[in-house]
């Protein structure tokens, strides 16, 4: 490894970079996410002939803590993290069982866009697991997926809904990560500033 | 310790060895390479023999002996040499042994041992400017991402640099294993947005060295699609804009786009670009301004990843074509008029063209032009309006031709008008022809940088507007327009090569045209494409010959012709006369006479030469007058020749008539005339009747005529008396002369002669010229005396018959004076007109007895004569 040299970033960039750019980097992935995730919806109703307003349960896949205004910024993402994480989960078990039970063997624009959503929410969730650290250095506790409808249903049209189902899942989980990251900076800069302000009143109560 | 280790080796090897090879020398090291450059050290051990040592040993690589310095002498029975590897070829480096003795031959089957030395180089530097990019595919960035780096140094085939390629994302990795300098390394998705590291390790089995890492966010690499679906959008109420609307090549979500414009006009060779700083936002419409109206602009867009220093710029998008609306034109049309022909008695002919305004803010439709003509001799004005429709030469308009009469001065306005309105008013004056005003000086036309430059000096008096300089090539003509203060410029306007060009400057004074100032010029000189026929002016010489030939007309010539060479070739042996390019003839001389000659001209110019087509003519036999001459100067000579003749003739006629006419002795005058016994009778005789018989040349020249003529006259009588003559007897035939042949031959009828003469006498013949009477004469005239005892002759003999007979004779030599004759002249005369040349005894042979008695009765000699007629 002799003559290594960098360009670009080093190690202090990034994390300089990581702590400054991690939430916008995540907030640009999360977009793309749900721009890519709507390509699949499409595809996939384009594909199984679904209208656009197929009736699918309003009850979420993921299970994670309600939304609170009371949760700081490290819950609000760890909430995040954790529900990105089981839609991984549960597209993970969807694209098994599709591959299992519908698989024809071909790479059609659908299986590729599928694939690109399932990477693109590990990148999101890499980057919100940076986040997670940048805040207390810890990622946390990953959830397991107990709780998840992970079988999915034997019969194959409520197969395809339930794959629709988890499809919309990461849709809207994808769109909550977009709007809890567009609110990150405010957060973390008024977490700061709090911080600056407690430290400041500690010291005068010194 | 070093010396103990390589024993221990040794030891281990020559076990080994001899266990496992037959060989007598074993080497060692056997690298799998070795680096070029570097210093190979390798050692030969003998192996339980005796008979040879280490002196014995040598190496060989690549079929050399190798130099004993190398070597160096481990113990008596090894040895080992170190060279440098200089060679990057694989090669075999021998231990071999020569024989210790002359007496022992080794077997060197076994007395060899080799090491196969495979090169290498180490890496000597890093991958450099490494450089990576991921393409757009469809509506997303492929997960493929494409690499370069420069070449890490030198390599052999046997030991190849391999270079990998890593990329690396904060969850992945992935790497490529190449031996060229460019690879490609799948990610799957591509991480948009998450950080990626990529370098380049470049190998081989000498070493290995790495590449700079590039770390950067993977969007760092993204090279997007160009824009699609580029439309641009005219509003007729922004003539100078234009406004162009794009299809983002990828989602927003991917990353922000910046962008660039560039636009141009339709045929033109350069861009303008729009400012970053206008397009580097998010995009997707730009309003193009500033352009100029009625014009067809042709615009692209391309974008990048607006965070700076991300992203490549995409290709070019496709082509945006409109047109701008358009606007009224703005200034004035170039208007020019050029003189069409030479001037003739009654002016001359003009051809008015123009270009359109510089901005002409659209498609010029139409001119209106306004001719206004002011007649000096009787101060009258007319106007002419007319409309002219486009009719375009390239950027020139052709608008009318008009004749300019003497004595008139022409003003011209147009005004350019398009669909929206019309130009400013353009003004062109020609003076009255004879008062124009003087254009520049010192014109010069030279090539320079493949652009005629033109340059001039100004005129020493009079204000200046501007300057036209003018060209005219091929029948094209066009003219640019140049400032006041300028004095060199380049022509602007495509220029051929090889064409002539004939350069005009005028000087415009308040748009009133001045004379032109013309020279000819070429951008680039060639060698002529063709060469004149020479032909002959009038016919050849003898020495000489007129050749005429027609010049090249420039448009022809490619270039000024220098010279023309003329050659003239007869036989084997050719000339040349070499001439100026502005000659059109030339005069051959010393040429050879009645001489065929082949005649060519080359015309040169200062790139070369071409030959035209061969041209024969004949010199003639004589020179002109010569045949005349010699036929005058012969005939003069004859002439001279023949009056010197005449004269010669003339003077010496009596030389001649000597000569030819030799005078006979007058027998008369002989002595012989003593030996006659009755000479003295003969003595009464006149004298002139004496050489009766030779007076008869006397008369035919007394007369004047030619012997000839007389002997024409009486050819047949004459041959007759001649024959008479030879066969005559001596005496009897002839009546003076008789043949010496005659008489001698007569010679034996002395007999008989005797019984008639009383006595024989001697005579005397008279052997006269056989020119007599046209005979040349060859011998001269001889007296002999004869002993003959023939008789003599009558008048000889007989004096009284002589004497008539030489009276007649003598009659006969006078009968010019005839008239004079006494009437007894006269009758005998009458008689003897027969008697030519004296046959008398001829024709008294013919004659008949009564004949005889007649002629008897006339002569008191007839009896005696007759005494002789049995002769």
């Amino acid at each position: 490894m002799a003559d290594r040299r960098t360009r670009g970033m080093t190690g202090s960039d990034l994390s300089r970079t990581n702590t400054s750019n991690t939430a916008a980097r995540a907030l640009a992935i999360a977009e793309q996410l749900h721009h890519e995730c709507s390509i699949l919806l499409e595809l996939y109703r384009k594909k199984e002939s679904f209208a656009a307003d197929v009736p699918v349960s309003d009850s979420r896949l993921v299970s994670v803590p309600p939304p609170s205004s009371q949760l700081d910024t490290r819950d609000q993402l760890w909430r995040l993290h954790s529900a990105l994480l089981q839609c991984r989960s549960l597209m993970e078990r969807a694209i098994a069982k599709e591959e299992e039970e519908l698989d024809d063997g071909r790479k059609s624009e659908y299986e590729t866009q599928r694939k690109m959503v399932k990477d693109r929410l590990s990148f999101l969730l890499i980057t919100i697991g940076e986040l997670l650290k940048a805040a207390d250095g810890t990622v946390g506790v990953t959830p397991s997926g107990e709780g998840l409808e992970l079988d999915g249903p034997t019969v194959l049209f409520e197969l395809k809904l339930w794959v629709y189902r988890i499809f919309k899942e990461v849709d809207y989980w994808t769109k909550t990560a977009i709007t809890t990251l567009q609110a990150l900076p405010s957060v973390t800069a008024k977490e700061r500033a709090r911080t600056r302000q407690v430290r400041s009143t500690r010291r005068a109560r010194r | 310790m070093e010396s103990a280790g390589q024993m221990l080796m040794l030891a281990a090897l020559m076990l080994t060895a001899h266990a496992g090879s037959q060989n007598y020398l074993l080497t060692f090291p056997h690298p799998k390479f070795v680096r070029v450059g570097s210093n190979f050290t390798a050692t030969c051990v003998i192996i339980n023999r005796t008979e040879v040592t280490a002196d014995d040993l040598y190496w060989n690589l690549s079929e050399t002996i190798l130099p004993r310095e190398h070597y160096s002498k481990i113990n008596n029975s090894a040895i080992s040499v170190t060279f440098t590897v200089t060679s990057d070829k694989p090669e075999w480096l021998f231990c071999l042994c020569r024989n210790p003795s002359p007496n022992i031959v080794l077997n060197q089957g076994l007395y060899m041992h080799g090491i196969y030395l495979q090169k290498g180089y180490a890496v000597q530097q890093p991958p450099g400017n490494l450089s990576c990019v991921a393409l757009q595919e469809n509506t997303y960035i492929s997960g493929t991402i494409t690499c370069e780096w420069r070449d890490s140094g030198p390599q052999t085939e046997q030991d190849p640099i391999i270079y990998t390629l890593h990329v690396r994302d904060m969850t992945q990795g992935n790497y490529t294993t190449t031996t060229k300098t460019k690879a490609q390394v799948s990610l799957g998705t591509y991480p948009n947005h998450m950080n990626l590291e990529i370098w380049v390790e470049a190998k081989n089995s000498l070493g290995m060295v790495e590449s700079e890492h590039l770390k950067e966010e993977a969007n760092w690499f993204v090279k997007t699609n160009p824009p699609s679906d580029i439309s641009v959008i005219s509003e007729k109420s922004f003539p100078t804009s234009l406004l162009l609307n794009w299809t983002l090549p990828i989602d927003k979500s991917y990353f922000r786009l910046m962008y660039r414009i560039r636009f141009t006009t339709e045929g033109a060779n350069t861009w303008t670009d729009v400012p970053q700083e206008d397009t580097s936002q998010d995009i997707q419409s730009f309003r193009l301004q500033n352009l100029q109206p009625g014009t067809k602009y042709i615009s692209q867009v391309s974008c990048k990843n607006a965070r700076r220093g991300h992203g490549r710029w995409s290709d070019w998008s496709n082509n945006a074509t409109k047109w701008t609306p358009e606007a009224p034109p703005r200034g004035k049309p170039d208007l020019w008029m050029t003189i069409l022909g030479s001037p003739n008695a009654n002016g001359q002919n003009v051809q008015i063209a123009c270009k359109d305004p510089v901005h002409s803010n659209g498609r010029i439709t139409m001119f209106s032009l306004m001719i206004k003509a002011h007649r000096v001799t009787n101060a009258s004005t007319q106007l002419e309006n007319t409309t002219e429709m486009i009719s375009r030469s390239g950027d020139i308009t052709v608008l009318k031709q008009v004749p300019i009469p003497d004595h008139q001065s022409t003003q011209v306005f147009l005004t350019a008008i398009n669909s929206v309105g019309q130009s400013e008013k353009a003004f062109l004056g020609v003076p009255e022809r004879g008062k124009e005003r003087p254009s520049v000086e010192d014109l010069r036309v030279s090539s320079q940088d493949g652009r005629l430059l033109v340059e001039w000096r100004l005129p020493r008096s009079s204000e200046v507007s501007e300057f036209v300089v003018e060209w005219v090539g091929r029948g094209q003509m066009d003219w640019q327009k140049e400032n006041k203060s300028t004095t060199r410029t380049h022509i602007t306007g495509p220029l051929e090569p090889f064409v002539c060009y004939r350069v005009s400057v005028y000087v415009l004074r308040s748009g009133w045209s001045s004379k032109a100032t013309s020279v000819e010029a070429f951008l680039k000189e060639g060698a002529p494409s063709e060469a004149p026929s020479v032909s002959l002016l009038g016919v050849p010489g003898h020495d000489g010959a007129h050749l005429v030939w027609t010049q090249i007309p420039p448009e022809r010539s490619r270039g000024f012709i220098s010279t023309y060479t003329i050659y003239y070739r007869t036989g084997d042996a050719t000339r040349a006369v070499t001439v100026l390019g502005n000659s059109s003839s030339y005069k051959l001389t010393s040429l050879s006479p009645d001489t065929t000659y082949d005649t060519w001209i080359t015309a040169s110019t200062i790139a070369g030469s071409y030959k035209g087509s061969t041209h024969s003519f004949t010199t003639q036999k004589y020179a002109p007058g010569e045949i005349e001459g010699i036929v005058v100067g012969v005939s003069l000579g004859f002439l001279f020749f023949f009056l010197m003749i005449v004269l010669l003739c003339f003077y010496k006629k009596d030389v001649i008539r000597e000569n030819f006419w030799p005078r006979i002795p007058d027998p008369g005058e002989s002595t012989i005339k003593n030996w006659s016994p009755d000479y003295s009778l003969k003595a009464d005789l006149p004298r002139e009747s004496c050489v009766s018989g030779i007076s008869v040349l006397d008369v035919d020249v007394c007369d004047g005529r030619s012997l000839f003529d007389e002997e024409k006259a009486g050819l047949p009588l004459k041959k007759d008396k001649f024959l008479s003559e030879e066969h005559s007897s001596g005496i009897g035939g002839s009546s003076c002369m008789s043949s010496p042949r005659q008489s001698v031959s007569d010679s034996d009828e002395g007999g008989d002669m005797a019984d008639t003469t009383a006595s024989t006498v001697q005579y005397s013949s008279v052997v006269a010229s056989s020119g007599y009477k046209g005979q040349t004469p060859a011998q001269p005239t001889l007296f002999s005396r004869s002993e003959s005892t023939q008789p003599l002759l009558d008048c000889e003999e007989n004096p009284d018959t002589s004497a008539q007979e030489g009276s007649r004779q003598s009659q006969r030599c006078s009968r010019p004076t005839g008239n004079n004759l006494s009437p007894q002249g006269a009758a005998l005369r009458e008689e003897l007109q027969p008697l030519d040349f004296c046959s008398l005894p001829e024709d008294a042979e013919n004659n008949t007895p009564a004949e005889h008695q007649s002629a008897a009765s006339a002569s008191s000699y007839m009896p005696q004569l007759g005494g002789y007629r049995p002769q």
